[in-house]
């Protein structure tokens, strides 16, 4: 379980913040737009203007709609705070997780993201250690003049500089491109579960901060009610359905094994993630008058000599990591941006999020 | 008839897994709840609006009772038809997605081997290529590269690696989707996709999570049996190899090649004429090896994942839409 930072909802840092500046800011904006209105109305009755007392009437009323969906959010929040990974595992009948059950619902996104990240960088480690040993492979020459070359005569070595050269890992090159693209792949899945984690942590403290407030004051100002229940939307979404849809997607892959480097019944490249990079200059001269020149050095590249067979291995946990780390947070990102036009027709109005979808 | 009609509906209930079962059903009675306190409150308040909203939410709530019952009882029938397609495929998966699950596993992994053996060629070829001589006496000297002809071969063997790359990323990929299918689509999908179409405001995401579900847990894995079965038959079909041979089973393994040992000190023919002969079996092993990568790689993927599109956009559009009870009713 990764514990979600101290300024972040279910922690005390964040009760501190919203008590001492949300809820005097919510009370204020709200009292404030009552007087506006009472203002308005008073102003349409004694003038005799009915327009003035309707809009009066009608937002009064929006008014009462943007408060009470504040609060219900809000005391939303403590029932989520108590609701426990344990609690979604036991109504989808998901019981093969290996996941903390005692973890509440945020919490549960962020070790998600956190775990995703964690993931795409150990396989970027592990197709770096690959990339790695197969380019050391295919430099390495070797010079000999000895009968253990095919074809030479132990007599060439009796004239200096006479011998055969050999480069007996070139053919190691086949791997560069696929390595390479896998090694790609694990960034852009590293750098784009960060990115998420980031818009995560943003969503669950900072940004409903600034967006409830400013959400129930502009939405009782005439003309702006589709930004104030934009604004609305967006906290209360990014709020509950974005960790509601991280949480799913988190069991999905926690039980499809996606977190593990096993590939086919078999663990052959998890010893990567902090394996050596191979000999020091000591350890290659000690290899070197411990073996000669009568030994191709094949044990001696890598910790484990033969990473280059596992290239199937790799390959396939830089695809888990692409599935982890930007397609799932992807999938709940847009789960969430469509949520928010649900949420938004509730709250009195059409919001047109083509051109939000287009910016992901 | 409608007796009968909710008494087969209930047969097939009783045959389903309980593992969503019993989350579905929880679902349709949360929204019969639901619906019975929309009716209540119209009647308390005197509101037609709401009472006949209830009703005709009732009405779709019927609907999405059939939907479970249909699915119910379609599972069973596809793991009967799965195993009769399968049944010379050798797979001893007893589900349609356990067999699905074989059936990928089976192809990631001749995938794989063909890699490991392309890999060994290159290395066997990079080492007998890399070899050059040189000649020295008291400072004067010639150098001989006598082994560049198995150079030359390194090319095919590049795009062949790239394109196998490509190929187990995509096996991975339909891997994964099954293993969802298998876990999620039960537990998560179909559940939450009956509940959100439950209710008129979210009928369109539930109709699209029933779609996926359905989808993930039946069309795919069948899908995916069915190219595996086509391939294999094609394989064993003798009229279907384009050189008039006996049968192409020959493709369905691609072997490994053996590289002769080349030395650089000889200058005639005698290396170049080993190389020949090691393009000669790259030659004749083309095929098994484009077979086996885009055959049962690539196409095979593509293919799955068209069916699958496909099928997700066909039924969301069914389940996720207002299903016009009056218009079965006059069939009925």
């Amino acid at each position: 379980m990764v514990a979600t930072p101290a300024w972040s909802v279910c922690n005390a840092g964040f009760d501190l913040i919203m008590q001492s500046a949300v809820y005097p800011v919510l009370g204020i904006a709200s009292l404030l737009m009552g007087v506006i209105i009472a203002g308005v109305y008073m102003y349409g009755e004694a003038i005799h203007n009915p327009k003035a007392a309707v809009w009066a009437k009608t937002e009064i009323a929006q008014l009462f709609i943007s408060i009470v969906f504040t609060i219900l959010l809000i005391s939303f929040m403590g029932a989520l705070c108590s609701f426990k990974v344990a609690d979604v595992v036991s109504i989808t009948n998901l019981s093969s997780t290996n996941i903390d059950k005692n973890m509440n619902f945020f919490e549960g996104a962020h070790t998600y993201l956190y775990s995703a990240a964690n993931y795409s960088h150990n396989v970027l480690k592990i197709e770096r250690h690959i990339l790695g040993g197969v380019n050391m492979g295919e430099n390495r020459a070797r010079w000999c003049c000895g009968p253990d070359c095919s074809g030479a005569n132990e007599l060439w070595c009796l004239f200096g500089s006479s011998g055969m050269s050999v480069s007996a890992y070139s053919g190691a090159s086949i791997m560069n491109a696929a390595i390479g693209a896998a090694f790609n792949s694990a960034l852009i899945s590293y750098m784009s579960a960060m990115n998420f984690l980031f818009i995560f942590l943003y969503g669950i403290s900072g940004m409903m901060l600034f967006l409830f407030p400013m959400g129930v004051v502009v939405r009782s100002i005439p003309f702006m009610r589709g930004l104030g229940s934009l604004m609305l939307a967006v906290g209360a979404c990014f709020f509950i359905v974005y960790p509601l849809l991280l949480n799913v997607l988190f069991l999905i892959s926690d039980s499809t094994d996606m977190f593990t480097y096993t590939v086919n019944g078999k663990n052959r490249i998890e010893g990567y993630i902090d394996a050596d990079d191979g000999l020091s200059s000591w350890e290659f001269f000690q290899a070197m008058w411990a073996y000669g020149s009568y030994d191709q050095f094949e044990d001696l590249i890598f910790d484990d000599p033969s990473g280059y067979k596992f290239v199937n291995d790799a390959l396939a946990v830089a695809g888990r990591a692409f599935v982890i780390g930007v397609f799932f947070p992807t999938i709940a990102l847009l789960g969430t941006i469509a949520s928010i036009k649900y949420v938004g027709r509730l709250l009195g109005e059409e919001i047109d999020l083509s051109r939000v979808v287009q910016l992901i | 008839m409608k007796k009968l009609l909710i008494l087969l509906l209930f047969c097939s209930l009783a045959f389903a897994s309980s593992e969503w079962y019993s989350v579905s059903i929880l679902a349709i009675l949360t929204s019969i709840v639901i619906l019975i306190g929309i009716y209540v409150a119209g009647v308390a308040l005197d509101s037609n609006e709401m009472k006949f909203v209830s009703k005709e939410e009732f009405y779709q709530l019927l609907v999405t009772l059939v939907m479970v019952g249909t699915i119910a009882g379609s599972i069973a029938s596809f793991d009967n038809i799965s195993q009769s397609i399968a049944k010379d495929l050798g797979y001893s998966g007893k589900t349609t997605q356990a067999l699905a699950k074989e059936s990928v596993t089976n192809a990631f992994t001749n995938l794989a081997d063909t890699n490991e053996n392309l890999i060994e060629l290159s290395m066997d070829l990079g080492q007998e290529g890399s070899r050059s001589a040189f000649c020295s006496l008291q400072g004067v000297g010639f150098g001989l590269s006598g082994c560049g002809a198995f150079r030359a071969l390194n090319s095919p063997l590049f795009l062949g690696s790239n394109a196998i790359a490509i190929g187990l990323a995509e096996l991975e990929s339909l891997s994964i989707l099954v293993k969802i299918g298998a876990i999620s689509a039960t537990t998560i999908f179909l559940p939450a996709g009956i509940l959100l179409r439950l209710f008129k405001f979210t009928r369109a995401a539930g109709g699209f999570l029933i779609a996926l579900g359905i989808t993930l847990y039946l069309i795919l894995p069948l899908g995916i049996i069915f190219i595996d079965s086509t391939i294999t038959k094609f394989l064993k079909d003798p009229q279907t190899d384009p050189k008039g041979k006996t049968n192409l089973e020959k493709y369905g393994d691609a072997p490994g090649i053996s590289v002769s040992a080349c030395n650089p000190f000889w200058i005639d023919e005698t290396n170049l004429d080993k190389a020949e002969d090691i393009f000669d079996k790259m030659q004749q092993n083309i095929g098994a090896y484009v077979f086996s990568i885009l055959i049962r790689a690539t196409l095979f993927t593509v293919a799955s994942i068209l069916i699958m599109v496909m099928a997700i956009r066909y039924l969301s559009a069914l389940a996720g839409s207002e299903v016009d009870v009056t218009a079965i009713a006059k069939i009925a």
